[in-house]
């Protein structure tokens, strides 16, 4: 039966190690889960590469809300016809500035949505203590989780590389 | 599988001074974090370790002290005076405010554009300087970020109490009210859509960016500080995936904040610049406006962080570097006001328009001269001390620097409302605008419901970003340690 297993180091050479053993064994990058209390991009760029979806979401939101304002100041211009200062009753140069502030509000939103969504967060099973997690990950300790039945080799894995500290779980990190 | 062992392991590396010392594969260059960084960026970094950032931040969210209970009562004091005056106000009508014709924009409006300039420096000084990688804005960015937001909270209470009418004010909503629309050719309509869009992408942003910093608190944190915590961070944990995301998605934000704080005042500005008011229609006001929000904002920035460094003893991550900095942006922006100012009067000068002409003179030798040249004094004179190096980085020279150039920008906004207010086109309308003593309470009452949020948030959030903090430390490498 698949379990997590999870070690935790001190340095990020132990890391880049421990991740080159497990890749040359087999293990492949979505199997390996990488946690820092700050973003090491060279690690990242080895697991997951640093491009995002996120840019899907803010394009998305960006489009949604320039039409949005289209709409918005025509529909209302024509079905409440003010005429002011001289200025066309669809005075496109005016409604710039909303068809702009709603494009940005728009972008904004989704870019929240889209990165609370593709990193899976909010995160119940965390905020309710149910998965393994090491408080010293936030602090100044790295870690290392893997998904596999090979526990063993794993385990070696990570002590061979320096972990201080190596742990099994039966559920998802 | 050996063969790509070998080749991961003879990655190139960049070295202290920049340059690749071994090369295979091309795709997997390890770019050292430390790159291209300043020696006090270097220097910054290497005094700390990665537990000691975490635990000297989380500290300042610890007991509060009799000082601090006394400032934030204070602050409540003036929110509390404020809230009564508004009562007055609302039974008496507007009438309790100074209202003199033809000045019927009073100081709440001065208050407004004063709050909302403080608002664009934040998440400019934020933003801006975080698509520029910049490595000092991390040491105050966090603090810039909620002076905006608090700012704006600020700024928005205005608009509402010169309504006069408040219970109306859902009017600049835009539905259908009986047929009728809102008119989105109108300035204050962009005023309204503007404000409500940066209030809520700032809020965002600095919330956003807190995540990760509230998930350190999360573990630190006991009892039901850390339940809220706990809900507050949203189970982040750091992962790769995570980090991934974040990090993208906080760039979009930068990217979207930039030109939205730009967009934003320069909207403010036209509520004054559309109208054909003398000493107001001008096309300089747009730039003119930015620039002074950067400025007075930086300016706050600096009054802020110089007592609370001192009183949270953050002397060690808010150093002579930051001041540095900040020093020079506000002597930068400073000079652009002042050229602001000189262009206002050639325009005025050689407009050919009489009564643009006349404003001017009226500017600096009529009856409100006196304002007129305390901002001259404030906001072109006394910043230019910001050229030595020894007054940047003094953070108590900074302090009194900063709140002249505090006072000097409520001023500016006080002059071009209501000296073009008091002075505008016929002589018999001519009158002088003396505040009353409500709007004294109620600009105290701003300034104490400003400072009120700034203290809960200064005891219940991370005031420094802890992991932008600790990207700055070197990395953590065995072979370092023998």
């Amino acid at each position: 039966m698949a379990k997590i297993v999870v070690g935790k180091f001190s340095y990020i050479d132990d890391v880049e190690k421990a991740i080159n053993e497990l890749l040359n064994s087999g293990y492949s990058k979505k199997m390996i889960k990488f946690i820092s209390p700050f973003p090491v991009e060279d690690i990242m760029e080895k697991l997951s590469g640093t491009d995002s979806p996120v840019k899907f979401s803010v394009f998305v939101g960006g489009v949604l809300g320039f039409s949005a304002a289209i709409a918005l100041v025509s529909v209302t211009s024509l079905a409440y016809v003010l005429p002011v200062g001289g200025k066309p009753i669809l005075a496109w140069i005016p409604y710039i500035i909303v068809m702009f502030e709603l494009t940005v509000l728009l972008g904004s939103l989704f870019n929240l949505l889209g990165v609370l969504g593709f990193s899976r967060l909010p995160d119940p099973f965390l905020f309710l203590g149910w998965r393994p997690f090491h408080p010293e990950f936030t602090d100044d300790k790295f870690g290392l989780a893997v998904v596999t039945d090979k526990v063993d080799e794993v385990y070696a894995i990570f002590q061979r590389n320096g972990a201080e500290e190596v742990n099994e779980y039966a559920f998802n990190v | 599988m050996a063969k790509d062992n070998n080749k991961a392991n003879t990655v190139e590396t960049v070295n202290d001074k920049g340059n690749i010392v071994s090369s295979n594969d091309r795709r997997l260059i390890r770019v050292d974090i430390h790159e291209g960084m300043s020696p006090q960026a270097l220097e910054y970094g290497r005094q700390f370790s990665l537990s000691e950032i975490s635990e000297e931040i989380f500290k300042v969210s610890g007991k509060a002290s009799l000082a601090y209970f006394l400032g934030l009562g204070f602050c409540i004091a003036l929110v509390l005076a404020g809230v009564i005056t508004f009562g007055v106000l609302v039974i008496k009508g507007m009438g309790a405010s100074g209202f003199t014709p033809p000045a019927f924009w009073t100081l709440y409006i001065v208050n407004f554009v004063f709050w909302v300039g403080i608002a664009h420096s934040g998440t400019l000084i934020s933003a801006v300087l975080h698509l520029f990688r910049s490595k000092w804005r991390r040491g105050i960015f966090r603090i810039a970020e909620a002076m905006t937001v608090f700012a704006v909270m600020t700024a928005g209470l205005f608009p509402l109490i010169h309504l006069g009418r408040q219970w109306y004010f859902y009017w600049l909503v835009p539905y259908s009210n009986r047929g009728m629309w809102v008119n989105f050719k109108s300035a204050l309509m962009w005023d309204f859509v503007a404000v409500l869009t940066y209030f809520t992408v700032s809020l965002i942003f600095f919330y956003v960016g807190m995540i990760p910093d509230l998930a350190v608190f999360r573990e630190k944190a006991k009892g039901i500080r850390k339940f809220i915590y706990s809900v507050l961070s949203l189970g982040w944990k750091g992962t790769d995936n995570e980090w991934r995301h974040y990090n993208r998605a906080y760039m979009f934000f930068a990217a979207f904040a930039t030109p939205l704080v730009v967009s934003v005042h320069s909207v403010v500005s036209l509520d004054f610049a559309s109208g054909l008011v003398p000493g107001w229609q001008s096309t300089i006001f747009p730039p003119y406006f930015v620039a002074g929000a950067i400025f007075s904002g930086m300016a706050m920035v600096v009054s802020i962080i110089t007592p609370l460094r001192k009183f949270f003893k953050l002397e060690k991550f808010i150093t002579e570097w930051h001041y540095d900095h900040m020093g020079k942006i506000i002597l930068v922006t400073g000079l652009i006001v002042t050229y602001s100012y000189i262009v206002e009067f050639v325009l005025a000068i050689f407009s050919g328009n009489e009564y643009e002409f006349q404003q001017f003179i009226y500017r600096v030798s009529g009856d409100y001269k006196f304002p007129f040249w305390l901002m001259v004094f404030c906001n072109c004179v006394f910043p230019l001390l910001y050229i030595s190096r020894r007054v940047r980085v003094n953070p108590w020279l900074s302090f009194v620097i900063s709140i002249f150039v505090n006072i000097g920008m409520w001023l500016e906004r006080f002059n071009i409302i209501h000296i073009s207010l008091s002075y505008d086109f016929l002589p018999y309308a001519f009158d002088v605008y003396k505040p009353k003593l409500a709007e004294w309470i109620i600009t105290a009452a701003s300034f104490g419901w400003f400072f009120m949020w700034f203290l809960l948030f200064a005891k219940f959030l991370p005031v420094i970003s802890i992991a932008e903090t600790k990207e700055l430390v070197p990395k953590p490498v065995r072979e370092n340690k023998h």
